[in-house]
């Protein structure tokens, strides 16, 4: 169809067709450790896209990098998008600090 | 996504984290981190797919880490501020039609096909198809970023996809059994999932929807199929925030994600309607969202029950299928002394592999064993029985879940067809309520 066929100048005044997003209160990270040295790093794969092997690289390469840690490779017991608790009970009781990967 | 939010969650009982990226999930991490009020979680991005990181970048990524767990909070870190979500101004934009949907080409709002413009005359005509006023929410939790969505929100959507005001009881209660924990890790998968409308009961006539011929296709009898379906898809987009890229990570896509809503030949079928099966009244109107739709099968041409057994043990991960009979089909098996829930039964016990066939899944250890090990999978009970992990490699099992063969009968008598799909997770709303 040809612009003569249509009136193409009509002007439309459209809404907003978005979604309201959540305000997040803002939450402050976690303290560092100020060195891995005599610290316990749980590496932990959520297992998609061969987080497995890469997690258990870098567990063992972590202490060549960190003299004195202690990386201990975990898998998430759960699908990824599963709570955890046993896990989450665990890094809290034994762990310093977290790797956690890979993927999104 | 959801590993940063793990990692957020260790974060917040104090304990310090790094979380390591693949590349093309930047974007959607640092989604996840602003809507969970942690936009600086620490970091490091790894070439994708991370198990095929050579040990050479080793040298490269460990640092990082080490850095990310040691080096001091900045100030924002401790003290970070608040994201400002703005309030969206109610009215966006005036323009020709061709302007309008360069304008929402470029927000994102649109699966692709031009839209009608959301003027206020059609969105107030949208709402006369239901009694709720306008602010009322429907959802807190749209997905795939939980989002607030009002009965205006949803009328505004409509009518960009295309829909009439009596569709709206419909489109309410689509997103209402949207809104639902299972979907919002299929909303965002690299699995290309799309999710199926079924409508049941009394609604599904007085609207128009098509249960016969061509019913899943395309046409000018398709209608309200055709907008409805597509009605989800653009609720995702834009009530739940949606972007290819950004948190929609399929690989590549489905045909099915444009538009996928039917309603069940209720008048043909030889059985009880689907909605019924689920333990809804004949005389009750119902929608029933499903999720799935990677993979697809048929025609099965006089509907061999044990063809369609030995056809969907390809499927991978085998959470659900959906069987879409042709009521010629259904009344085929009727006459072979199938009621639907012996039909679905026998498919169900013929859909076998070995242990070991079962156990190399591609989604095996991801999914299917932290569920034979006892964990939950979205709340949901056990699907697949615990003692598979005691049987020999040669035993035979049956792959999928029991009760999550469904049949729902559809298609217009032109043949004895019968397609499959991926599908499950059926979450069902009553209509009734949203007129």
């Amino acid at each position: 169809m040809g612009k003569e066929g249509l009136n193409v100048d009509v002007q439309f005044t459209v809404l907003n067709p978005s979604g309201l997003m959540r305000e997040a209160e803002p939450i402050p990270l976690a303290p560092r450790i100020s060195t891995l040295a005599d610290k316990v790093v749980y590496c932990i794969s959520q297992h998609v896209g061969g987080a497995d092997t890469f997690l258990k690289k870098v567990a063992d390469a972590l202490p060549h990098y960190a003299p004195g840690v202690k990386a201990i490779y975990k898998r998430k017991a759960t699908a990824y998008m599963t709570d955890d608790p046993d896990l989450w009970d665990e890094i809290k009781k034994e762990a310093d600090a977290v790797i956690y990967g890979c993927g999104a | 996504m959801w590993g940063a939010h793990w990692t957020i969650q260790l974060e917040k009982q104090g304990m310090p984290g790094v979380f390591i990226v693949d590349e093309p999930f930047k974007a959607d991490v640092q989604i996840t981190c602003d809507k969970e009020g942690m936009s600086l979680l620490r970091r490091v991005v790894v070439p994708h797919p991370c198990g095929e990181v050579s040990d050479e970048k080793l040298p490269e990524i460990i640092p990082q880490l080490i850095h990310a767990l040691t080096a001091r909070l900045t100030d924002e870190e401790r003290s970070p501020r608040a994201r400002k979500v703005e309030k969206p101004a109610r009215v966006v934009f005036k323009g020709t039609l061709e302007e309008v949907n360069q304008f929402f080409y470029k927000r994102g709002w649109t699966d692709g096909l031009p839209i009608l413009p959301p003027t206020e005359e059609r969105v107030q005509e949208m709402l006369k198809g239901t009694s709720h006023s306008p602010e009322e929410i429907v959802t807190t939790n749209m997905l795939p970023e939980s989002c607030t969505v009002t009965v205006e929100k949803v009328a505004t959507v409509g009518v960009m996809a295309g829909c009439e005001p009596k569709y709206m009881p419909v489109l309410l209660s689509i997103v209402e059994a949207f809104a639902s924990d299972p979907f919002s890790s299929s909303v965002r998968s690299t699995t290309s999932f799309s999710f199926a409308v079924i409508v049941n009961g009394p609604i599904a006539r007085q609207i128009g929807m098509n249960s016969g011929m061509n019913a899943l296709g395309s046409g000018t009898g398709n209608k309200a199929n055709a907008t409805i379906g597509r009605f989800l898809r653009m609720a995702i987009i834009c009530l739940g925030g949606s972007r290819t890229g950004l948190n929609d990570m399929s690989s590549a896509g489905s045909p099915s994600k444009y538009s996928f809503a039917f309603a069940e030949n209720e008048e043909k079928s030889p059985w009880e309607p689907f909605h019924v099966s689920r333990g809804y009244r004949p005389d009750e109107s119902v929608v029933t969202v499903m999720s799935g739709g990677w993979s697809h099968s048929g025609p099965f041409g006089y509907v061999d029950l044990n063809q369609i057994a030995k056809t969907i043990t390809t499927y991978e991960l085998p959470t659900g299928v959906l069987i879409i009979m042709d009521p010629m089909s259904a009344r085929k098996v009727l006459a072979e002394g199938y009621s639907k829930q012996e039909a679905e039964e026998h498919i169900w016990s013929k859909a076998t592999k070995t242990v070991a066939e079962f156990k190399a899944d591609f989604f095996y250890a991801w999914f299917i064993e932290p569920v034979l090990r006892g964990k939950p999978w979205h709340g949901a009970k056990p699907l697949w029985p615990a003692h598979y992990l005691d049987l020999p490699p040669d035993e035979m099992v049956q792959i999928f879940p029991r009760d999550h063969v469904k049949i729902v009968v559809v298609g217009g008598e032109t043949n004895p067809f019968t397609q499959v799909w991926q599908m499950a997770r059926p979450s069902s709303v009553m209509v009734d309520k949203w007129k």
